[in-house]
């Protein structure tokens, strides 16, 4: 029992299905726990009450009622927050093996040619379970994920996933979210530099609005009108180049973000900033543009900027003050943005670097904001996502100091409505927690139904 | 040993004054009237120098003119000992990306019995440029991955190989690591290809005195038989003898300190090539005793610590730490250039006359033929420049450059093509 | 609410961006200055007010609180000017495709590249940052001022000409020898010239297509049935060059292909602002200054590669004598903190005097690049961008020990060196530290 492990209640499968189907099913309430429902005032001695894995109701113990059929969990001592989500991440995606073949003497190397124009690759339709992720993430609080192809200009379409180790097809929360776009060249072929990469997307944009006014005039029209040629890129392309469905630019250095920056502001795009660990060198434009921030809790300086470019000295102060401050700096601007575990070296150092963050000036109630409200709006599911609030869906979890605190652990987890037991570690220094009214870490899956206190 | 000393220029000229004038009577050539700088002793405005057939005869403030003598005026002129750029590859590569014109290079990490000497193209046009901005001598270096093969020192004049040649081998060269390119990485670690060459050199030096020690018993002990012959080791042969030192061309500190050990331990002789971060390590160069040449200054440090200015402050910092140095163009077509990276070295501190020095009297002492040249002094070979101004600057024009005596053609393939192109404009 | 401030605060932004960037008052005293246009000025002060030289003459009195730098002893000229380089960019050429006119180098511009202070160390304020030589056309061409530490945006030269990158020769012939497993066409002299006027020709049919539905458009038959042309991006581009908005600035070497480009200029009609490299420029000067087209040259650099084997020392000095305008750049990350170097050795061959020799590297690029009324020479009423040296800028001695922009100091050795010196005395502290420690 040493060791830190999670114990999935695995026979609530069948409740989990239930609650999908939206029928009415049994209530669970969460008792006497500190509610930070991220939107609206902290709750002291609340409750929680969930019911077809929603929010049905929350508020203080004395005024909440707790429904008959309700299962009951004793929470004291516990804070309930919203889920975090993760704006940006691979996790659970599996790249699809190239079908192209490679080069046969590209510039006397073997290379694999790799056009970087995949808008119609789906993350949802590549994604691979895994158990260790599915831990690792409720181990840092996250309860929803929004999964992205990561490879090629164009990289792919991204799906919002609500965390658990299997049944992708019931976790969706949205699919698609958004396309996902990425300064970087294309092996082999045009483009081979930044520039062309512009150029590129530029070009993809007005042939898309071209194409979708061709398209469009032929489907009214039909006679007369020379017919278009059917162009599968550029079909997928429509809906964000034209009807204005969201694009997330992955952003690397400084010049990444004013790189979309213009093409937003150039093309009228529904546009998502992500990344972008230098925001705050370029915090005026971007509070003008309006335009949405997810930024990046990896602090290592992109290898074109000054921070990487100055010697190792420069380098480390980077990566341990300059870096971490970049949230904080946005916070004092007045901007608002989500985080993301995106660009990460390595994902165990995640609270670390969060903890940096919020060293550095970041007020901890923005930091749990930039986890939960904020992504969740970002990411168009604000009304489902991001706060406890009623009617929303019931991804809380429930942890044993304030979030961010150096000895917050995760007790509890409900994802859609359902409880995943935490192992959580006694504390080495005070017996205090001893007392604490909570239910033990059980060898034994137990139904949430059979837990009356 | 293989080296041809100057005898055979001597008696080469000696031969050709003969045959020209028919009789054995010296010739005498006369430069009067200039301001002379002989390097080595205080200026002489004013003064004569008398060449007797290839050498000084005589340098002073009023020294008469022999009888016949060839007098040259040099009014209101500088007159400067000839400048030797101490590595170069003039004569060995034509144009950079032609590969059928380069011949610096051999394939092979370990090449010591090829001779720069061996491959010299006596028409390349970039001679006559070298030599028109006043180069009189230079060491040819092979390079290859490792050891690249033995430098000669040629003197910029001449119809055939042989009369350019002033020694065929002065030095075995070998090729550290270059500095990793960008701006990136650990300075003080020892990188892994350093180590490589420091064990593949200790392997050849310990295989070169097993070589020596067989063919000397049998020698003395015909019943012993000889080591197989092999042309590599009986290169090596004068290296380990201490008779030939290790031009090491090498750039990092750590490096450096590790070539230094090197030297130590195998009892060699060794001049250092390059040494980018030679200023990090002053004190170990010093206590070493081994002079250094340093590269072309027209690169940047790798390193932004370093500060923009490291390389051009490096021979400052290598005068005031008292260790002896030269310069060097590191180049064919731009070899005309030496002199600008010396006065690039004093623009940051270096004394003008230090720079002065580190293209004449300098590369001659490291070289070991301060005999021969690098300075106006009687007894050493007359290489010769007149200027009308300061050697070093660029709005200086070279007038007569004499080698050995013999005054030199200063026209050149610029000349050669605008000459032919100004026809288009009558 | 939010919006409100959101909103007052995008406008305040937008007009500091629009408005030319202030830069510092500064005042110069004492220094030796050369204008460039005119003659030497012997114990001279300039007088920088708004980032504008506001005045040029002796014993200036300081304008109260201004800063004052004592040149005595120094040389004050105009911000030296890189005519060619590929500077503070991240990345240089689009070697894929032969034809990328559609390529803008302000895409890719990167203020945080060490080489802008390299440059600043030696006198450069401004510089024309291109594409690569890979392509026969490449992209569009970009001039900043650099002002190390401000942003790209502030860096950008918004009075210069609009230039277009072309190239000819071995370059182009050789870039990318194999695209998509196939050798990219052109791989001769002759296929680099015929792809080039090939996308001209295509750019007129583009441009006419445009005006024909332009004028379907308005007249009274116009259905909605027609369908506007595709904009296609680098036909664009082509389109400006042949509408006059954008100059071309062709890599060539030999004199053959220069006169090719030329007449191919003529042919189609668009217009060249200036050849790069040209080595042999001194073989065509006559067709040079005829036409009133300018060469941006290595001073001496040559040999390295089979076009440039006759690329002669006097090629500058020549052509200059013959009426060409003439620009010594650098195309080089190092070369460019010596560029007064470079420029200094066309005193010794070709008998330029120090003054024509500073003009390569100032007042010549500077009417290259079409920014001739804002910098160049010290005047009064151009910017105060200056680089000053501790001897003559043409002497093999020579440092440069400081270079303003605007009125604001963007290198200063001083400055420099006490940093360093502050740095190694840390260091020694440290080091005295440990082994102090290590004693214990």
């Amino acid at each position: 029992m040493k060791k830190q492990t999670i114990i999935i209640l695995i026979f609530l499968i069948p409740a989990f299905a239930v609650s999908l189907k939206a029928e009415t099913g049994p209530a669970f309430a969460i008792i006497k726990c500190r509610i930070h429902p991220v939107v609206g005032a902290v709750v002291e001695d609340g409750c929680i009450v969930l019911r077809d894995g929603l929010i049905e109701t929350l508020g203080p113990r004395t005024k909440v009622k707790v429904p008959a059929d309700a299962s009951v969990f004793d929470a004291s001592g516990l804070f309930a927050y919203p889920g975090l989500i993760d704006a940006l991440s691979s996790d659970f995606f599996s790249q699809p093996k190239e079908e192209s073949e490679p080069s046969p003497n590209a510039g006397g190397l073997q290379r694999r040619i790799d056009d970087g124009k995949h808008p119609g690759l789906s993350a949802f339709e590549n994604l691979k379970a895994s158990k260790n992720t599915v831990k690792q993430r409720y181990k840092d609080g996250f309860t929803s994920i929004l999964v992205a192809p990561q490879k090629g200009i164009f990289a792919g379409q991204s799906v919002l996933l609500n965390i658990y180790e299997k049944n992708f097809e019931q976790l969706v929360v949205k699919n698609p979210v958004a396309l996902h776009v990425s300064f970087i060249t294309a092996s082999g072929v045009y483009p081979s530099s930044v520039m062309g990469t512009m150029a590129l997307l530029r070009q993809s944009i007005l042939d898309a609005r071209h194409y979708s006014m061709h398209k469009s005039l032929y489907e009214k029209k039909g006679r007369n009108i020379k017919r278009p040629e059917y162009d599968p890129f550029l079909e997928k392309l429509v809906p964000y180049a034209v009807e204005g469905k969201r694009i997330f630019f992955n952003c690397q250095d400084l010049e990444d973000i004013k790189r979309a920056l213009r093409l937003i502001k150039e093309y009228n795009i529904n546009g998502v900033i992500c990344g972008a660990v230098e925001a705050w060198r370029v915090a005026g434009m971007l509070k003008e543009s309006g335009v949405p921030l997810i930024v990046s809790v990896g602090f290592t300086p992109p290898r074109t900027s000054k921070y990487a470019l100055q010697g190792e000295k420069m380098k480390e102060k980077a990566e341990k003050e300059i870096l971490p401050a970049n949230p904080a700096r946005l916070y004092k601007e007045g901007i608002s943005f989500a985080l993301t575990s995106y660009g990460l070296k390595k994902k165990s150092e995640l609270k670390k670097n969060v903890k940096l963050a919020i060293e550095a000036g970041l007020p901890k109630e923005e930091a749990i904001r930039a986890w939960t409200i904020h992504p969740a709006r970002y990411i168009g599911v604000e009304s489902v996502l991001g706060s406890i609030e009623p009617g929303k869906i019931a991804n809380i979890i429930l942890v044993t100091e304030e979030l961010f605190e150096k000895d917050c652990q995760i007790a509890r987890v409900y994802v859609d409505g359902i409880a995943i037991e935490m192992e959580v570690k006694p504390k080495k220094t005070s017996e205090k927690k001893e007392t604490k009214d909570r239910t033990p870490v059980r060898k034994q899956p137990v139904k949430e139904n059979n837990q009356n206190v | 040993m293989k080296i041809k000393f100057l005898s055979v220029i001597l008696a080469l000229s000696m031969l050709s004054a003969v045959l020209s004038f028919g009789e054995e009577t010296p010739v005498y050539t006369v430069i009067k009237g200039g301001t002379i700088i002989p390097v080595v002793g205080e200026k002489i405005p004013d003064g004569t120098i008398v060449i007797k057939d290839t050498l000084i005869h005589a340098v002073g403030l009023d020294v008469p003119a022999p009888e016949g003598a060839v007098i040259f005026d040099a009014k209101g002129k500088y007159v400067y000992p000839g400048m030797i750029d101490s590595s170069c590859v003039l004569g060995l590569q034509e144009i950079s990306m032609v590969r059928s014109t380069v011949d610096y290079r051999e394939t092979g990490r370990f090449n010591p019995q090829v001779k720069a000497v061996e491959a010299i193209w006596p028409e390349s046009m970039h001679i006559p440029i070298a030599r028109s901005n006043g180069i009189t001598a230079v060491v040819l270096t092979p390079s290859g991955s490792f050891i690249g093969g033995q430098c000669g020192l040629i003197q910029l004049n001449g119809w055939i190989p042989n009369e350019m040649v002033v020694k065929e081998s002065l030095a075995m060269m070998v090729s550290f690591p270059p500095l990793p390119r960008g701006r990136r990485g650990d300075q003080d670690r020892e990188r892994p290809q350093t180590k490589k060459i420091l064990e593949e050199l200790k392997d050849i030096f310990e295989e070169a005195r097993f070589y020596q020690k067989r063919k000397k018993a049998s020698k003395e002990n015909p019943a012993l038989p000889p080591p197989d012959f092999d042309e590599k080791m009986e290169n090596m042969l004068p290296v380990i003898n201490g008779e030939l030192p290790l031009y090491i061309s090498v750039q990092s500190a750590a490096d450096i300190k590790a070539a230094i050990e090197l030297v130590k331990k195998e009892e060699i002789r060794a001049i250092f090539l390059g040494a980018h971060e030679a200023w990090k390590v002053a004190k170990e160069i010093k206590e070493s005793g081994i002079p250094l040449v340093f590269g072309s200054l027209y690169e940047l440090p790798v390193y932004w610590e370093d500060g923009y200015d490291a390389l051009y402050r490096n021979p400052r910092v290598m005068h005031e730490a008292g260790i002896l140095f030269a310069f060097s163009s590191e180049s064919a077509a731009s070899a005309k250039d030496l002199p600008y990276h010396a006065a690039k070295a004093a623009a940051f501190g270096l004394d003008k006359k230090e720079a002065l020095k580190g293209v004449t009297i300098n590369p001659a002492r490291i070289f070991g033929v301060e005999n021969l040249m690098g300075s106006l002094e009687k007894g050493k070979l007359a290489n010769i420049v007149i200027a009308d101004g300061d050697l070093l600057e660029f709005r200086t024009k070279i007038e007569k450059v004499f080698i050995a005596g013999k005054e030199t053609d200063i026209s050149t393939r610029y000349d050669e093509l605008l000459k032919k192109y100004k026809k288009r404009y009558k | 609410m939010c919006k409100y401030f959101r909103l007052g605060l995008g406008i305040i932004l937008l007009l500091l961006i629009s408005l030319p960037s202030p830069g510092r008052d500064l005042l110069l005293k004492n220094g030796t200055v050369l204008p460039v246009t005119r003659g030497t000025l012997n114990h001279c002060d300039i007088l920088i007010l708004n980032g504008i030289i506001a005045k040029i003459g002796p014993n200036i009195e300081p304008p109260e609180g201004i800063k004052v730098v004592d040149a005595s002893g120094k040389y004050i000229i105009p911000g030296i000017i890189d005519s060619h380089t590929h500077i503070a960019l991240t990345g240089t050429n689009e070697s894929s495709e032969p034809i990328t006119p559609e390529i803008d180098m302000r895409d890719v511009l990167n203020a945080d590249d060490p080489s802008i202070y390299t440059a600043l160390t030696g006198g450069v304020t401004m510089v024309h940052t291109m594409h690569g030589s890979a392509n026969p056309i490449g992209g569009e061409n970009i001039v900043l001022k650099l002002k190390w530490g401000k942003s790209s945006e502030e860096m950008i030269v918004h009075e210069a000409f609009r230039t277009l990158k072309f190239a000819l020769g071995e370059n182009p012939k050789q870039a990318n020898r194999m695209v998509m497993g196939e050798q990219r066409y052109p791989q001769s002299r002759m296929g680099v010239i015929a792809i080039i006027r090939r996308e001209f020709l295509k750019a007129k049919d583009y441009l006419k297509d445009w005006e024909r539905y332009n004028r379907l458009k308005t007249s009274k038959k116009f259905s909605s049935n027609i369908i506007p042309p595709r904009k296609d991006l680098g036909m664009e581009q082509l389109a400006d060059m042949l509408r006059g908005k954008m100059l071309a600035r062709c890599h060539t070497y030999r004199a053959d292909e220069t006169l090719e480009f030329l007449a191919l200029s003529k042919e189609i009609g668009f217009k060249i602002a200036c050849f790069e490299h040209v080595s042999e420029a001194f073989k065509i000067a006559k067709e040079l200054a005829e036409d009133k087209i300018g060469i941006s040259i290595f001073a001496d650099s040559w040999a390295y590669k089979m076009e440039a084997s006759e690329g002669i020392a006097y090629n500058a000095a020549f052509c200059i004598q013959k009426g060409v305008l003439v620009s010594i750049n650098s195309d080089s990350w190092e070369r460019i903190r010596r560029l007064f170097n470079e420029a200094a050795k066309s005193m010794k061959y070709g008998g330029l005097s120090e003054n024509e020799c500073l003009k390569l590297i100032t007042y010549n690029p500077a009417v290259q690049l079409g920014v001739d009324k804002i910098v160049g020479s010290l005047e009064e009423g151009k910017h105060g961008d200056i680089a000053v040296f501790n001897e003559h800028p043409m002497s093999a001695y020579t440092r440069c020990d400081m270079t303003i922009i605007e009125g604001d100091i963007y290198f200063d050795r001083n400055e420099y060196l006490k940093e360093r010196e502050e740095k190694t005395a840390t260091k020694d502290k440290e080091k005295k530290d440990k082994g102090d420690t290590n004693e214990d």
